[in-house]
């Protein structure tokens, strides 16, 4: 076949010049040495550095004939296939495969590459030398992430929280929703509805409401009635001032001193003198005396409990119970029926289950068995009930009536009708005479029996008695028993968490010889142990450590102050 | 004379930044928050805004430095500052978080800060250590000079090669095609040149050429060796050529190992810019994601 | 009787030009007598498309032809019709060869046998008239030229070019790119031309682009027939007679001074001096009545005086007495001047009063003028103050004026009229050395440095007068600051002025001396030579002095001085100097203080050798007549190029320094950048003198320039290149964020080529711009200061 071997001289301004030469092969040798068809003088070409092989359909195959190999097309190659057009770089020589003209079946065209005028460092020239000429980009980046943060971390959410529906969609698919925004660990009883953030964040770009909170906190209580205590600070502080979730599992309540002292350090001046409260700031430093609540009775006999303060002269319990604790709790013991008997408190005062309060301290379990209600000796097991001022008298008649008619009774004092024995089933043949006579004295010897009972030996014991009226219309009362149920109603203690102690430790009941003495401990018996917030030495306890915030119960925070 | 960034007016900027992170310290362990310390409480607030306002102050760094008749202070003073400063990100930042982390964006804008920060420490590392480096690798030539040199030497390369046989001279064909100068990101970084084969080659031909003056040849001798012989017939101006072939080989070798040497070094001081303001900017995304979620949902 | 022309104007330059067309506009019967085919040879002769240009341009043009700054073929034209339209007589191909006064008239004997006669003759032959030819056979073959327009016309060819001047130079060079081009050098070095063009030639020669001949004399030209190259060359080189077959021989060999044809004509000239031109009378008359001699033989080199005398001297002939074109600019300069009535009595005035310009031509004093200023400040008004970069020249003619010389105690010297002020910064090229206030009724001539150059260069009794006040001044300032100047004759007269070329030896350590030198030019470095190798003490800048260490103690040198560049030095006598310091104890009380300093400051630079070597590094550097260097310590350059990228965006787009280029010692790196020299090389030939220095010592390019490109070669640190006017950039937001157009650094052209026609840049210090160089502000790492050479010493000890 015939090629075309155009070689092009480039003249200064532009001009060119060609040279060309046709050879008839199939295939052109490339090279420096003499014999190739196509002479290339550069010592950078081999002798025979590279050939080119015609296929069919104007396709060629280039082949390096060295290691070294040839660039075709910008790459160094050992063999690569060509077409028309292709560029073939050897040395300096820019070989050009071209359109043959008519009467040609190939042509390549030759002439030097545009480096060749500067072959120094045109090796290098084509090559990157610093970063910045690499693909190396800070621009194209810095918006990709730019963009990708944003969109993801705000764009997305902020959609879901527009477009309705959209924010469970990103919750339920593996994209990131506004949970993304959380910024901490939600306070363990949130969690069952924290996944969905809207249901405390109401309103974009607005605190947290307290709806939100008491659509479940619905009965908590007030602080203090508003009526009086109106405080702005009170009035526009919101749950959510208190209350700070997204800090962890717990620590929603705020245990912090400064909860209350803010007002209560001077409460004259925080509530315009209308409270009856003291001022307290810190337990150790500034706290007043305990007040205890006290049984007491208005003028008409209704049930009034006072307030009094542990350390105040009025104290004093009136239980209508007559009780030496000191008497029961002797350590030598007490009389029992069956020998010496050493009490101790657990045996009459025992904690409700939970150890809130204590339970009351019952009769028929605690004091009968040495408080028996016996009344007649030839009867030892026989008693009066407890407690049934009515009963006793009744029953105590018709037992005595019921021995006169049996007859057989053994007392000197007693008519004979009594004494004398029957024959069996001889009832009848008394006379109306004897019977009244016996009936007679069984009244008598039970009033009698009675009058022992409740001002002797047994009941006035313990309680206060009265009688009134005279002969048949003779009866005793027997004051109710009325112990303070809770004696600090505005704190909170609970023996409970108290079991380390002893109860000496608190209550001396050893030395209380009258059952009027109380014996709740005062504020030094509790500082014994606990001090303020910062006290290092002892247990560090905050108001609300003993007291509620949330106390006053005629209001509801539902029907609430705040917003 | 020559006053450095770092010691820019005796440490001027080192020891704001200083008192900066100290007060913060402070403050920190002095401020007894209701609930545990976190970005919510006022000093969270105050720490927050100020690491906000550093970040941006820092980000404008790079448009100061393109606004050469900007004169709000000098642009040493600046960079002095912007590393100063942007080290105290560090405390700041740590600080306003409460040591509170999570799988949330604000913990994501954190860690981008770090790492915007400690790319940073590297181009401070990277600023002192290699502008030296460089000087002494370059030995007061430039890089074109030795291009050049190179380029040249390639040229006497070859024509030795060329008077020694093909064989020859296409293995220095070769070995010139082969030797890589700058290129991609990671032959710039590591440092990559191609200029060895060529010498071992050299070296060992030379070897055999020894060999035949010194023992007989026999019939199976080494191709390579055959030809060396032939052309020269006897051996001894053929090593010679070797020997002159192979002493331009090594010092172009060293000189392109210098080169290659001299482009990393360059490299290492502007590739860390490539992780430093790209993150600079995804922190900045990540930041107005942070601030506007976190009133979004107050 | 052949005709008789009232005026025969022998040569077409710009000068005979204009005399003719103002001859024939006024019908008076003339001839202009061309050799050449075409007018004005010189100008025809310039580098194709060369930009004329019309100098001083506040000159007014009195001429019937137009002339206006522009291409060489824009002003050949506008001549040329100027010519036609007046109906001028030229004869071309009349090359004047003689010309003899017979009675009243001329006679120019023609080459080829004519004869013209005028009554008057006009000799307008310029210098560049006719070209220095091979003179050898064939030194007229057609492939010989002498010019060469345009080097692009020829490609491919062998050319030799014959000469080692900077034509010969600039055309091998700029041929080369197309041809192989010979040069012929009958010596061994280029050493006649501008450093610029001798570097240029060298590297050309290195990289083989030029082959050259030394110590070649030509033999012969042949022309060859048949072959494929017409001509062949015989060279009588070192080795014997080379043969060289070419296509071209281009031989620029400068121009013969017509001197020898001028005084042919009877004229003489005042001294043999080469550069010196024929005295002419204020109506440009020779000492020949009615030859005429104008243009640059009569020492006007610039083409528009040139043509305004050739008009003006028609006017003489025909009898009108015209004022010069430059009356109108003296009378305003003028103007103010107390008891001012015509310019010329204001000239003699000025001649009589300042006995330094007494030695010129009035035609000289006038040109002088027109450069200067007449100031008349209010007394007590500040002409220049201590510092200032300034350093033009004042004469007193009237009044007086007084140098502040101590500042501290504020003492005055003062000057009357007649005396002059501002040498010492014009010769140093310094700062100025005192503060000037003007006096009562002080009237000053104000000269810009280049005028008063010319002036010193051109007339010798002017050197003389203002050197010896210079030392004299010198003394007094540096030594003896309250002795009379009639103190201090002997010691000034036994003063004398040495030059020495860079790296001279002053004196050597060791050696026995007792003269001292006083720095007036240039700098040097004191040196010792310690365990063998040499360390330099300390760098000793203009205005300071060394050797009076010797004169103190023991007559022994403690240390070499060399010259670190080209360095002018006033050495004083020893023994006249032993002399003043007898007179003036305080004196030496002085000295001693400052010998006890340096003594100091020398042994703190023993003690750490390296500060020395960067001193001498940096003096290698040129540093030495720098005035302010730009540095860089590659410990904490981190090669972010912000400094370039500065510079090209404060100067719209084209930076002035390129921080990779220039050498480094240790971790100093001198990139190249303007080092605002003492004496700028750049201003040496600014055509239309737009190299200026700014009261704060920055050396800048203003405006008018016409980008010649004689400062980028003439700048010995290659740090002054041509740039176009640049487009403006998008702000830097829009690339920052979006890589809108280019960015800092990049060139604004983008892809396509800058357009405009180019002019010089160079560093300006950013004059312009608050805050100092934007290279120094923009440099991230502290890496780029600047400093002056006085720092150098602190400097050199604080990298140490």
């Amino acid at each position: 076949m015939r090629w075309l071997i155009r070689t092009i001289t480039r003249k200064a301004k532009g001009t060119i010049a060609h040279s060309d030469e046709s050879v008839t092969a199939d295939s052109l040798n490339l090279g420096r040495s003499p014999g190739q068809d196509v002479f290339l003088s550069d010592l950078r070409v081999a002798l025979e550095h590279a050939r080119i092989e015609s296929l069919k359909g104007s396709r060629f195959r280039i082949e390096s004939l060295i290691s070294a190999g040839v660039r075709v097309d910008g790459k160094l190659q050992q063999a690569a296939g060509a077409g028309v057009g292709s560029r073939i770089e050897i040395g300096h020589h820019l070989i050009r495969i071209i359109k043959p003209p008519a009467g040609y079946d190939a042509a390549i065209e030759i002439s030097e590459s545009e480096a060749a005028s500067e072959p120094n460092v045109s090796k290098f020239s084509d090559r990157p030398f610093s970063l910045g000429k690499t693909w190396l980009s800070k621009r194209g980046p810095a918006w990709a992430f730019f963009l990708l943060f944003l969109g993801i971390g705000l764009a997305l959410p902020v959609a879901g929280y527009f477009v309705p529906g959209l924010q469970e969609k990103l919750r339920a698919s593996p994209l990131p929703s506004d949970n993304q925004w959380e910024s901490g660990t939600l306070q363990a009883a949130h969690h069952f509805f924290g996944e969905d953030c809207s249901t405390c964040h109401t309103e974009a770009f607005r605190m947290v409401k307290d709806e939100a909170c008491v659509a479940c906190h619905a009965t908590t209580a007030a602080h203090a009635d508003p009526e009086y205590f109106a405080l702005p600070e009170l009035a526009e502080e919101r749950c959510a001032s208190c209350h700070k979730d997204h800090n962890g599992l717990d620590g929603l309540v705020r245990q912090d001193q400064r909860l209350c002292s803010d007002c209560h350090s001077d409460l004259d001046a925080t509530s315009n003198g209308l409270t009856t409260l003291a001022n307290a700031d810190d337990f150790t430093a500034n706290h007043p005396q305990f007040k205890v609540e006290l049984a007491a009775w208005g003028a008409n006999g209704e049930f009034m409990p006072r307030r009094e303060s542990l350390s105040s002269d009025l104290l004093s319990e009136d239980s209508n119970l007559k009780f030496p604790h000191d008497v029961h709790v002797a350590a030598e013991g007490i009389n029992a029926p069956d020998g010496k008997q050493v009490l101790d408190c657990g045996d009459c005062h025992q904690a409700e289950p939970g150890g809130g309060k204590m339970l009351p301290v019952k009769y028929e379990t605690m004091c009968a068995d040495c408080h028996t209600l016996g009344f007649d000796a030839q009867a030892p097991d026989r008693q009066v009930p407890h407690g049934k001022v009515a009963e006793v008298l009744f029953m105590l008649e018709e037992y005595y009536a019921n021995r006169a008619l049996e007859g057989g009774y053994e007392d000197v004092t007693a008519p004979a009708v009594v004494r004398q024995r029957r024959r069996v089933g001889s009832i009848q043949r008394l006379s109306q005479t004897e019977r009244a006579a016996a009936l007679a004295w069984a009244r008598s010897k039970s009033r009698r029996v009675g009058e022992d009972l409740f001002e002797g030996q047994a009941c006035s014991v313990c309680h206060r008695v009265t009688r009134s009226g005279e002969g048949d219309t003779l009866a005793w009362q027997v004051s109710p028993v009325r112990v303070a149920g809770v004696w600090f109603p505005k704190a909170e203690f609970t023996h409970g968490s108290h079991t380390t102690m002893t109860c000496e430790s608190c209550h001396d009941a050893r030395e209380s010889a009258f059952s009027d003495d109380v014996l709740i401990p005062g504020i030094d018996n509790c500082r014994a142990c606990h001090g303020g917030e910062d006290n290092s030495r002892k247990v560090a306890s905050t108001c609300v450590s003993c007291h509620n915030y949330h106390i006053y119960d005629e209001v509801i925070m539902a029907s609430g102050n705040a917003e | 004379m020559h006053d450095s960034f770092l010691t820019y007016r005796g440490f001027r900027y080192l020891s704001f930044a200083g008192l900066l992170m100290l007060g913060s310290v402070v403050a920190y362990f002095w401020h007894s928050p209701v609930t545990a310390p976190n970005g919510g409480t006022w000093l969270g607030y105050t720490l927050g805004s100020i690491g906000a306002v550093l970040i941006i102050w820092l980000t404008l760094f790079g448009y100061r430095k393109r606004t050469y008749n900007n004169r709000v202070g000098t642009l040493r003073g600046w960079l002095s500052a912007h590393v100063y400063l942007g080290g105290s990100l560090i405390i700041i930042a740590t600080l306003h978080t409460g040591f509170q982390f999570g799988m949330n964006i604000h913990t994501v804008a954190y860690v981008l800060m770090m790492i915007v920060v400690l790319s940073g420490f590297f181009g401070v590392y990277a600023y002192l250590r290699y502008p030296t480096l460089m000087t002494r690798n370059r030995a007061s030539t430039s890089r074109e000079s030795m291009l050049e040199e190179i380029a040249e030497l390639d040229e006497e390369c070859i024509k030795v090669a060329d008077r020694i046989d093909s064989k020859v001279h296409q293995m220095v064909l070769r070995s010139i095609e082969r030797t890589r100068l700058g290129g991609g990101v990671f032959s710039q970084l590591f440092a990559h040149d191609g200029a060895k084969d060529a010498v071992e080659k050299t070296k060992e031909m030379l070897d055999k050429v020894k060999e035949t003056n010194e023992r007989p040849q026999t019939a199976e001798m080494p191709t390579m060796f055959a030809m060396v012989d032939f052309l020269s017939g006897a051996g001894g101006q053929e090593s010679e050529k070797l020997r002159q072939l192979l002493d331009l080989l090594s010092r172009k070798k060293s000189l392109a190992s210098k080169v290659a040497k001299d482009v990393q070094q360059q490299a290492m001081m502007d590739i860390w810019l490539y992780f430093h303001v790209p993150i600079t900017f995804a922190l900045l995304g990540a930041l107005t994601a942070h601030i506007v979620s976190v009133f979004f949902y107050w | 009787m052949a005709e008789v022309f009232d005026i025969a104007v022998v040569g077409s330059g710009p000068a005979g030009l204009s005399a003719a067309a103002r001859a024939a506009e006024t019908g008076v019967s003339h001839v202009l007598l061309e050799t050449e085919l075409h007018l004005s040879n010189t100008i025809y002769r310039y580098q194709k498309g060369k930009h004329v240009m019309a100098e001083p341009d506040i000159l007014p043009l009195r001429s019937p032809l137009d002339f206006v700054a522009g291409p060489r073929e824009a002003v050949l034209g506008a001549w040329d019709k100027g010519i036609a339209q007046h109906k001028t007589n030229v004869y071309h191909q009349n090359e004047v060869i003689a010309i003899e006064k017979q009675g009243d008239q001329f006679k120019l004997t023609v080459k080829g046998g004519g004869e013209i006669h005028a009554k008057n003759v006009v000799l307008s032959i310029g210098l560049q008239g006719n070209f220095r030819k091979l003179g050898t056979p064939g030194e007229d073959l057609p492939f010989v030229q002498y010019t060469l327009d345009d080097p692009d016309e020829y490609a491919d060819e062998t050319i030799m070019v014959i000469g080692a001047g900077d034509a010969a130079i600039e055309n091998a060079v700029s041929l080369a790119k197309q041809n192989r081009v010979i040069i012929v050098n009958r010596r061994d070095e280029f050493a006649r031309a501008k450093d610029a063009n001798e570097a240029a030639i060298l590297k050309a020669i290195e990289d083989g682009k030029v082959e050259v001949f030394y110590n070649t004399t030509i033999e012969r030209v042949d022309a060859v027939e048949g072959a494929e190259k017409p001509g062949k060359i015989v060279l009588n080189t070192p080795d014997g007679q080379a043969e060289v077959e070419l296509d071209r021989i281009i031989a620029r060999l400068g121009a013969i001074p017509p001197r020898r044809f001028v005084e042919s004509c009877g004229i003489v000239f005042p001294n043999d001096d080469p550069v010196s031109v024929p005295e002419i009378t204020p109506k440009y008359e020779s000492n020949v009545e009615g030859l005429y001699i104008i243009g640059a033989l009569a020492g006007y080199p610039l083409i528009k005086q040139a043509m305004n005398q050739g008009y003006e001297v028609v006017e003489f002939i025909k009898g009108n007495d015209v004022e010069p074109a430059d009356e109108p600019l003296l009378r305003s300069k003028f103007q103010d001047m107390p008891g001012f009535t015509t310019v010329h009595d204001a000239l003699v005035k000025v001649q009589k009063n300042v006995r330094l310009l007494a030695p010129i031509t009035e035609l000289q004093l006038r040109e002088f003028m027109l450069d200067s200023d007449v100031r008349t400040p209010v007394p007590g008004e500040k002409i220049f103050s201590l510092n200032d970069y300034t350093n033009t020249f004042f004469s007193i003619v009237e009044g007086q004026v007084n140098i502040v010389v101590d500042e501290e105690t504020g003492r005055t010297i003062s000057l009357g009229a007649g005396e002059f002020f501002g040498e010492m910064s014009l010769i140093s090229g310094r700062r100025r050395s005192a503060t000037a206030i003007a006096g009562q009724g002080a009237v000053l001539i104000e000269t810009p440095r280049r005028t008063m150059n010319k002036l010193i260069n051109s007339v010798d009794a002017v050197k003389r007068v203002i050197d010896e006040a210079f030392i004299m001044r010198v003394i007094q300032s540096r030594f003896a600051p309250d002795t009379p100047a009639e103190k201090l004759q002997d010691i000034v007269a036994a003063a004398t002025i040495q030059n020495f070329r860079a790296g001279d030896v002053l004196f050597e350590e060791g050696e026995s001396g007792d003269c001292i030198h006083l720095v007036r030019v240039g700098s040097l470095t004191i040196s010792r030579t310690i365990g063998g190798r040499e360390v330099v003490l300390s760098y000793v800048p203009a205005g300071n002095y060394v050797g009076e260490m010797a004169l103190l103690g023991d007559n022994t040198r403690s240390a070499t001085a060399k010259a670190a560049i080209a360095t002018e030095t006033i050495q004083l006598d020893g023994e006249a100097f032993k002399q003043l310091l007898l007179r003036e104890p305080e004196l030496r009380l002085r000295l001693q203080a400052e010998y006890r300093q340096r003594a100091a400051a020398n042994l703190s630079m023993e003690a750490q050798p390296e500060g020395g070597d960067v001193i001498s590094f940096l003096v290698a550097q040129g540093v030495g007549e720098a005035t302010d260097i730009l540095l860089i310590d590659e410990a904490l350059c981190v090669r972010c190029d912000n400094c370039e990228k500065a510079c090209a965006e404060t100067h719209n787009g084209t930076s002035r320094l390129n921080r990779e280029a220039g050498p480094t010692y240790a971790t100093v790196h001198v990139p190249t950048s303007c080092r605002h020299c003492e004496h700028p090389h750049c201003m040496k030939d600014c055509p239309p003198d737009a190299i200026h220095r700014a009261p704060n010592g920055e050396v800048f390019i203003a405006d008018n320039c016409i980008g010649c490109g004689n400062c980028q070669r003439n700048c010995p640190y290659g740090v002054i290149h041509m740039s176009a006017q640049m487009p403006k950039k998008p702000g830097i937001l829009q690339w920052l964020m979006f890589g809108r157009g280019p960015g800092p650094g990049q060139d604004p052209a983008g892809k396509k080529k800058a357009k405009g026609e180019k002019k010089a840049v160079k560093c300006d210090m950013c004059k312009g711009i608050k805050g100092g160089p934007a290279c120094v502000r923009s440099c991230p790492t502290g890496a780029a200061i600047r400093i002056s050479p006085e720092e150098l010493s602190s400097y050199a000890q604080s990298l140490s």
